[in-house]
């Protein structure tokens, strides 16, 4: 058997192995060997312990956006464009969220449209619907993801008589409660 | 490198080389010509870089074009840390927390500011760009053996710096 001492780390070998390890670049035996340094070493320890955080704080930095202008000008003078296309113009953060609503209310907009012929809810939808409707009137909790769905879905077959059936059978249920 | 490609490259890389150049020249026009010049010039460079390391291609662009400037301007031009910021990070709770992560920014901050130009360069590449070590030893022209000396004793110095701030991990 080995001496475990015969292939110590000095201080300085276990600070290089120490980022080799946060690399993950260490062998096995020098990952043994830097284990039994730290075992009775409290500074290459401490090193160790806090290298990660020091090197998520670089990591963490923040993003700082190139200027619209900035970016205009690369086009122009490359693909010759007068200006970022438009697809990419949309890319940028607070032009997605923009963009995003622009569709929401298009979306909501649809809905308040009447339809010739709304399809006909699901009898799975219908359900998830009610108990959607009596969670919420009933004890103000919040909605799972199947309720909300449901509820989006049911929002553009709104005057079907199935869903009028369910709101029927959710208004006798609120008024029980009531009493 | 068709200009669709171009155009998808450019958006997707064009925060982190203007964010780099920032952190080397510390100086809000001098990065974003800095960047600008960048990304036109992969443009005429389209031909010699791969689409996969476009990034990589940039970065060491970045860099080389900041050194350069650097040495020509030869000031410690300062940016104020407000620059440095960024946009206010989403979904952040109430003002007291607000005031102390703000804090704690501003001194990780100025604790990378303080380093040399050399190890902002191999921080931010390696950890904030997650360069590999082949790609930062292109980038700054070292060898590999020199460059993990050099990210050792910046990742050092940093902690040192955030440990003299008062920042210490949790």
């Amino acid at each position: 058997m080995n001496d475990p001492h015969e292939h110590a780390l000095t201080c300085e070998q276990a600070l290089d192995a120490i980022h080799a390890r946060f690399d993950d670049a260490l062998t096995d035996d020098d990952d043994a060997a830097l284990d039994a340094h730290l075992a009775t070493c409290d500074a290459c320890r401490e090193f160790e312990a806090g290298l990660p955080f020091v090197c998520e704080t670089v990591r963490r930095l923040p993003d700082i956006g190139l200027p619209d202008d900035a970016l205009d000008a690369v086009f122009a003078a490359t693909t010759r464009r007068r200006s970022a296309p438009l697809l990419y113009r949309l890319m940028t953060r607070w032009q997605t969220a923009v963009a995003a609503a622009v569709v929401a209310f298009a979306l909501l907009l649809g809905t308040l449209t009447p339809r010739r012929s709304p399809p006909a809810p699901s009898p799975e939808v219908e359900q998830a619907y009610a108990e959607a409707q009596f969670v919420v009137q009933l004890t103000g909790r919040v909605l799972n993801e199947v309720q909300h769905t449901a509820l989006d879905e049911i929002g553009e077959i709104r005057a079907t008589p199935a869903v009028q059936r369910v709101s029927g059978l959710w208004s006798i249920a609120t008024d029980d409660t009531q009493h | 490198m068709t200009s669709e490609e171009f155009g998808q490259i450019v958006m997707a890389h064009k925060d982190r080389v203007h964010t780099y150049a920032i952190w080397m020249l510390r100086n809000g026009d001098d990065a974003r010509e800095v960047a600008q010049e960048s990304l036109t010039r992969l443009w005429q460079h389209r031909g010699d870089v791969r689409n996969g390391s476009a990034k990589a291609w940039l970065l060491r662009t970045t860099h080389r074009l900041c050194i350069d400037r650097i040495r020509r301007k030869n000031t410690a031009t300062t940016v104020g840390l407000d620059d440095l910021a960024g946009p206010p990070a989403a979904g952040e709770p109430g003002p007291v927390r607000q005031m102390e992560r703000q804090e704690l920014r501003a001194k990780v901050m100025a604790a990378l500011a303080a380093l040399s130009p050399r190890d902002r360069a191999v921080m931010l590449m390696r950890e904030y760009n997650d360069m590999s070590y082949e790609e930062i030893a292109d980038a700054l022209g070292m060898s590999l053996a020199a460059l993990k000396t050099t990210i050792h004793r910046a990742r050092g110095r940093l902690r040192h710096a955030l440990n003299g701030a008062g920042v210490h991990s949790s």
